[in-house]
């Protein structure tokens, strides 16, 4: 048990800056995950909670115990590794015990203890192979086993699941969550995979060149994302970007007009935003929120109705357009568009039975209550719209 | 906060601790290596006759000139050359030969890589005197070469006449085989280990754009093998100018000057003649020479790995 | 079929290749000297007369060649003495520059390894001068020790190299997961970096031995007298002195290349992998 704080911390490697200026407070048994792209200091930060790098400046705190100088094996931590580094020539019991063996427990008591994790890891069957004899999944299994046998406060994973291969991956992600559930730890889990963070957390920390870029549980990450870079590296697939400008009609209605497409909005939205026309911004929308729509012999742009097929059924929405599919994708469950949007790629969510191909010209509805508004400039939300 | 010391202490000496790990490596070696270096160096420069012990004085490069007017030096030097070229040739020719067979998977392969080692355990003076066996008078080697120069001399109607080791060509060309015979296996277990790095795919997308297996050696091993081709080449041309032992027990610098290698030359110029201001001069001559060899092959390794990267 | 006839001749020419060499004269020294003269291959009555030579304590024979035949056992400690310090020199100089090198990043740890590369190509004639001279100074003529310290500088460089490519291959987590798992730097060390690389440690032991074993130049520089003569010196006598029939000197060559041949047998698949990896990769 332990509630993790990170004070300012920062880390330089040489010259490059990899951790700047971090603060975070990690709940006692919370699921937190540091996500990020390669580069982004996550494992650097990681490495910083369990001692293995020393900050360049600020201070780890593990309850109120100042841990910034404790070598790790005087923390009360454990981790798991991307590599799981198992250590080749001990057999996996050892492997297990090791820890326990560091620190001055018993054989007996070992023992025991060995059995219960692999019991929990289901590998009781391989207690007496070497590493190098075990698969993929059951060295992931191990190295968790090593991890947990200890019974740390503070639980680290260095993208443990990144070497496995997808089937394997989903099978360990689901283990990963009962594991949390059944154990009194604090998890911090590092990975460059948003869907992993999303289905894990508790709360997430997406961090991009060494900075916190938003902290928040998955759904607010998702659901309102602090600035585009947050809007594109959070869900699957990206969330589309356009560029266009605030303008003002004559009626004083307030769209964002772009090339090809125009997306009206509610008055009292923009007042809320406080800006004036002219504004450059970045309109982002996901695959789900758009709608689509075939186009109809008498419509044009500003048509009231159309036959819609997405996002809100039984109100009224307006298209935002016309546009022309690109790419056709099927998933099964689900029809992925990609239609041409005044130049822009546009990905487009959309029930499987639908018959749209290649070629065809639609209308596109985004959903007013699901968009999100960004700063042309700095990428920075303008606006929480909800 | 006593705890925390020796962590701090570890971290302020970041620098420190892997130079105070290097330093008993650089201390022998610098002792050892770079001040007889030094030194050797020094004495080149001077008249150090040991015979004459009360005659030691600064003459400059009188040594090298005279080392380099001598026809001594430029007959060792030659020798030295092709001996070393013939090696380096031999060798990779050779070695790469056994690697090629030991990648592929036949059973017994095992028996062969164990007997693999066999010619480098072996040491050079024993080797030396090992083929002084097989091409003295009685050896197996001999009665060999006997009988095929006189099968030679029957089939052609000529009439060459083997003299075995008292031959001058025999005698060198015995050495650089005794030589070569012992640098194989170190040379092969570099092949090796490239010719495992190449991945199978590389092969397998070959055969698939239907290149023979002739194609395959030229287009895909070889260019893989580049690296490993040049780091022997510098190993044994190292190896070929310092050749020293083998000549010592196999052929004693003879017959005449047949077998004066270099290295030979200048262990005649200091032990016989005692002679060290020549001697150093001398060996300063091998090291330039070594040394000019193994930069042409630094930069042909580095330009490759431009050319690649 | 045809391939693999091919190949099974191409092996046999590989193994004839290496081995008949050794394998001849592996046999002379079972041959009674009559034998030798007919220039056979395979003794034809074997006796281990001309090794009785070697074990002759009391001095009795008077054969040429006895002289120093007798020396031979005790040539043999000598090089075993010196063998086995440049061994331990080698392994405790080469793996603490080795590990610093490959796990501790400095400044200018390119300039040491430019350094040890550099101290590796040059010529043993080149510094045998000085080193006989410095030899000489501290009075260490004729001393195990002159030896074994000119024989670890001329394997250490290469000893480096090759630890430092092998240490490398260890993926830092393991150590990383040692610390976490309870383990002091030194513990990490001892307790898991050491026994991952046991086989490279091996490798390069056996490589400096061996090559301590067989090295020539300095030894027979450095060594007058029996208390210090390893066995290749001893050895090299036999090509001074004519009449010493090759039966004997046969044998003397089987029993100095025994104990290297025996290692590297032993060890041949560490040494092949150690070594072969750490040069090219």
């Amino acid at each position: 048990m332990a509630r993790v704080r990170l004070n300012n911390l920062t880390k330089h490697f040489g010259d490059v800056v990899a951790v700047d200026d971090v603060s975070l407070d990690i709940a006692d048994r919370e699921f937190l995950t540091l996500l990020g792209p390669s580069g982004c200091g996550k494992t650097t930060l990681l490495n910083m909670i369990a001692g293995l790098e020393s900050p360049t400046a600020g201070e780890v705190w593990f309850d109120d115990r100042n841990v910034t100088a404790v070598p790790p094996e005087r923390r009360d931590i454990a981790m798991v590794f991307q590599t799981y580094a198992l250590y080749p020539h001990m057999h996996v019991f050892d492997n297990v015990a090791f820890g326990l063996k560091m620190r001055g427990v018993p054989a007996e008591d070992r023992k025991k203890l060995v059995q219960a994790a692999a019991k929990t890891m289901e590998i009781e069957h391989l207690l007496d192979r070497k590493p190098r004899a075990l698969s993929g999944g059951q060295r992931q299994r191990v190295a968790l086993a090593r991890a947990i046998v200890r019974n740390p406060g503070v639980f680290l994973l260095d993208e443990p699941l990144s070497n496995l291969d997808a089937q394997l991956r989903v099978v360990m992600r689901t283990e990963l969550k009962r594991l949390h559930g059944e154990l009194e730890m604090t998890f911090v889990y590092v990975t460059h995979d948003q869907a992993e963070s999303l289905i894990l957390s508790d709360r997430i920390v997406v961090m991009k060149e060494g900075t916190i870029q938003q902290i928040g549980t998955p759904e607010s990450i998702y659901d309102s994302p602090a600035n585009t870079f947050v809007a594109g590296f959070v869900g699957s697939p990206p969330i589309n970007l356009l560029k266009g400008v605030l303008e003002q009609t004559g009626g004083g209605d307030w769209r964002v007009v772009g090339e090809g497409f125009s997306c009206g909005m509610a008055t009292s939205m923009v007042e809320r935003m406080g800006q004036s026309a002219g504004r450059e911004v970045s309109l982002g929308v996901r695959a789900e929120d758009i709608g689509v729509g075939e186009v109809q012999s008498t419509a044009n742009s500003d048509s009231e109705t159309a036959s819609e097929t997405g996002g809100q059924s039984g109100t009224q929405v307006r298209s935002v357009g016309r546009a022309e599919v690109v790419v056709r994708e099927p998933m099964g469950s689900d029809l992925f568009l990609t239609v041409d949007v005044g130049g822009s790629n546009v990905k487009v969510r959309t029930r499987p039975e639908n018959r749209m191909d290649r070629g065809d010209n639609v209308e596109l509805y985004f959903d007013p209550g699901k968009i999100h508004l960004f700063d042309g400039e700095s990428g920075e939300a303008l606006l929480d719209i909800r | 906060m006593t705890v925390l010391r020796p962590f701090h202490l570890m971290s302020r000496t970041r620098d420190l601790l892997p130079l105070l790990l290097n330093l008993p490596a650089v201390i022998l070696l610098l002792a050892f290596i770079a001040y007889p270096i030094g030194i050797s160096f020094w004495m080149s420069l001077h008249r150090y006759n040991l015979r004459r012990p009360d005659q030691v004085y600064f003459h400059g490069l009188e040594n090298y000139a005279t080392i380099l007017a001598s026809s001594e030096f430029w007959n060792a030097l030659w020798i030295s050359l092709y001996f070393t070229f013939m090696a380096v040739l031999l060798v990779i020719v050779i070695a790469m030969a056994i690697a090629l067979l030991l990648h592929e998977s036949f059973r017994g392969r095992g028996v062969v890589r164990a007997l693999l080692l066999i010619p480098w355990a072996i040491p050079g003076v024993v080797n030396g005197l090992m083929w002084v066996g097989l091409l003295g008078d009685y050896g197996a080697f001999n009665a060999m070469l006997e009988d095929s120069v006189a099968a030679v001399n029957y089939l052609f109607g000529i009439n060459i006449v083997y003299t075995g080791m008292a031959s001058p060509f025999v005698a060198l060309n015995a050495a650089i085989g005794a030589h070569v015979w012992r640098s194989v296996p170190f040379a092969c277990i570099i092949f090796l280990a490239a010719i495992q790095a190449i991945p199978t795919e590389q092969y397998r997308a070959a055969r698939v754009d239907g290149a023979t297996s002739w194609n395959r050696f030229r287009f895909i091993t070889l260019p893989w093998l580049y690296h490993a081709v040049l780091v022997v080449a510098i190993f044994e041309t190292m190896n070929g100018f310092r050749a020293f032992d083998l000549i010592y027990a196999l052929t004693g610098g003879g017959p005449g000057d047949a077998t004066h290698v270099i290295a030979w030359q200048t262990y005649k110029e200091a032990f016989a003649r005692l002679d060290f201001g020549g001697a150093n001069a001398y060996s300063y001559l091998i090291t330039l020479i070594t040394m000019t060899l193994a930069i042409i092959y630094i930069r042909l390794l580095y330009r490759r790995g431009l050319v690649q990267g | 079929m045809w391939r693999r006839a091919s190949l099974y001749i191409y092996a046999l020419a590989a193994v004839i290749y290496l081995t008949l060499p050794f394998a001849w004269v592996a046999a002379v020294s079972f041959m009674p000297e009559r034998e030798v003269t007919q220039q056979r291959w395979w003794p034809e009555e074997p006796t281990i007369g001309n090794y009785s030579l070697y074990f002759d304590v009391e001095g009795q024979s008077a054969d040429v060649g006895a002289a120093i035949a007798r020396q031979f056992p005790r040539a043999i400690i000598n090089s075993l003495i010196i063998g086995s310090a440049v061994m331990l020199l080698n392994l405790t100089c080469g793996s603490l520059a080795a590990y610093a090198l490959a796990r501790l990043p400095f400044r200018g740890n390119l300039l040491l390894l430019l350094f040890y590369l550099g101290s590796r190509s040059v010529p043993g004639v080149a510094i045998m001068i000085p080193m006989y001279l410095l030899m000489r100074s501290y009075g260490l003529l004729d001393t195990h020790l002159s030896v074994i310290l000119s024989h670890t500088t001329f394997t250490l460089p290469f000893t480096i190299w090759i630890l430092k490519g092998y240490f490398q291959t260890v993926p830092l987590d393991l150590e990383r997961a040692a610390r976490v798992d309870g383990c002091t730097p030194l513990g990490a060390l001892v307790r898991v970096f050491l026994p991952v690389t046991t086989p490279g440690l091996v490798a390069v032991g056996i490589f400096a031995f061996i090559a301590s074993w067989g090295e020539f130049l300095f030894a027979l520089l450095f060594t007058t007298t029996i208390a210090s003569r390893p066995v290749t010196v001893l050895a090299s006598d036999f090509a001074q002195e004519l009449q010493v029939p090759f039966t004997v000197i046969a044998a003397g060559g089987v029993l100095v290349i025994l104990l290297p041949l025996v290692l590297s047998f032993l060890f041949q698949r560490l040494i092949i992998q150690g070594i072969g990896g750490s040069v090219t990769g």
